[in-house]
């Protein structure tokens, strides 16, 4: 083995650097390592996790605009059919960002596709986690973090939708009240 | 300290495939490129919602099937098997835990003193940690059991304005409060009038109608959303959520939908001036039923 060392490029460089601080070539390789089963079905797991994230930066760009207030105003935004209307706070700065905040749309619009999917693959890899017994020792803590985090999921999506005060969330607030 | 065993068969794709392979990636990584930038412009240009998605969906998509196309044809592929790995520790690694903690006591007298003392203590903030459970606020008591109606009490409009019965007609429905009590979430009352009081049937209360005029509660007795839909022609009241139809002339018994109970009738007379009253509260609990309603 007297092969001269490998050349010290940039990117051999940053690493290195890395790992004097963090030691990470013990992690990388169990990392790289890792033996993982090839079947499509494993990957849904990671569709919750990649909708998640989605939902996290989509919602951080939508709290930029988002006002949480229920205080009575007047719309005077773009969207004529609303205008003069008197409504909340809250609802006016979602139909302003529909219309008046450049890719606001947008982002709505995938911050709530992301979230239907999110609970849906959740759902979905809960099923194949069950179906195919990856539940059992020694994964039952991992079940049960699974589970609490549908349920997480489950009211986050509730409050979420709730906040627009809108016809749904006022229905669905009402329906949550009452139980 | 690695217990992978890559056992097993390891195969190198086909040369004729890699070029194909490589050129998917590459037609996908540059796609996503030119679709980013052109992402850039529109947003830059004043952005159109339905642009910017389907050029978002190509950038991203484009890394992914890029990316996904790489690992599939190029990364080594094939079976490998890994042995379990221990979960619970070794019985070295038990007994040098097991040191390490027994190192650190030191010549104490009254341990097991110290330790009662030390759970007392923690038990003791964790009782007190429990206390400001009161600050969610008082129990609902009795609250639930009645209303603000009581004999006397005018109705009043959402506007709130006393109403009589020629201000309202045939097939329409008004929403009311008590006077004093308006928007009130627990005694939203309707005003339905119908055509004839002949057609007032029991478990409709007649003494408790004007004319033709019945007032009902608004909560349905389902799970509580306002009963705000009106079929005039069969004088049936419908609410929203669950489609729970309750008969005007019967008392507002349920004929469709979960709704179990009837609508509470309020008792309703006129006073002096002509203007519509409660003559008593609801005789029973409006709304949903809850725990101890039987009682």
């Amino acid at each position: 083995m007297n092969q001269p060392p490998p050349r010290a490029t940039r990117p051999r460089r940053v690493a290195r650097w890395v790992d004097d601080r963090l030691g990470t070539a013990y992690l990388a390789t169990k990392a790289l390592r890792k033996v993982f089963p090839d079947h499509w079905s494993f990957m849904i797991g990671e569709l919750s996790l990649y909708s998640f994230v989605i939902l996290v930066v989509t919602g951080v760009y939508l709290t930029f605009f988002f006002d949480p207030s229920q205080a009575e105003t007047t719309y005077r935004g773009s969207y004529e059919a609303l205008r003069g209307v008197e409504m909340t706070a809250a609802y006016r700065s979602a139909v302003e960002l529909s219309f008046d905040v450049r890719a606001g749309l947008v982002m709505r619009q995938i911050h709530h596709w992301a979230a239907l999917l999110f609970l849906a693959t959740m759902v979905v890899h809960m099923a194949r986690v069950f179906f195919t017994g990856a539940f059992r020792r020694p994964r039952e803590i991992n079940w049960m973090v699974g589970v609490t985090l549908l349920i997480l999921a489950v009211f986050n999506g509730f409050s979420g939708y709730s906040l627009l005060d809108d016809q749904l969330s006022g229905t669905g607030l009402r329906i949550g009240y009452s139980i | 300290m690695d217990d992978t065993e890559a056992v097993g068969t390891k195969h190198e794709p086909p040369a004729s495939s890699a070029a194909s392979g490589e050129r998917i990636v590459i037609v996908a990584f540059t796609a996503s490129m030119i679709a980013a930038l052109a992402l850039a412009v529109v947003y830059w240009r004043g952005g159109q919602p339905q642009l910017e998605g389907v050029l978002l969906a190509v950038s991203l998509g484009g890394i992914g099937v890029g990316m996904v196309v790489w690992a599939k044809r190029f990364l080594p592929a094939g079976e490998i098997t890994e042995e379990r790995g221990r979960m619970a520790s070794t019985d070295e690694e038990v007994a040098s835990f097991t040191q390490a903690f027994e190192q650190g006591e030191q010549a104490i007298q009254r341990r097991a003193l110290l330790l009662k003392l030390l759970g007392g203590a923690v038990g003791a903030l964790g009782i007190a940690a429990l206390f400001p459970i009161r600050s969610l606020g008082p129990r609902p008591g009795r609250g639930l059991f009645d209303t603000a109606f009581r004999n006397g009490v005018r109705l009043m409009t959402v506007d709130n304005e006393p109403i009589r019965p020629e201000d309202l007609s045939v097939g329409g429905v008004v929403t009311v409060w008590p006077e004093g009590h308006v928007g009130e979430p627990d005694s939203p009352t309707l005003l339905v009038k119908v055509e004839d009081p002949e057609l007032f049937r029991p478990p409709t209360v007649a003494r408790w109608t004007v004319g033709g005029i019945v007032a009902y509660s608004k909560l349905c007795t389902h799970t509580g959303c306002p009963v705000g839909l009106y079929q005039a022609r069969e004088r049936l009241l419908l609410c929203p959520c669950h489609q729970s139809t309750f008969d005007v002339v019967e008392g507002a018994k349920p004929i469709f939908g979960p709704a179990t109970r009837p609508l509470p009738q309020l008792p309703i007379g006129l006073n002096q001036a002509g203007e519509l009253v409660s003559t008593g509260d609801y005789r029973e609990p409006v709304g949903p039923g809850f725990w101890n309603r039987g009682r």
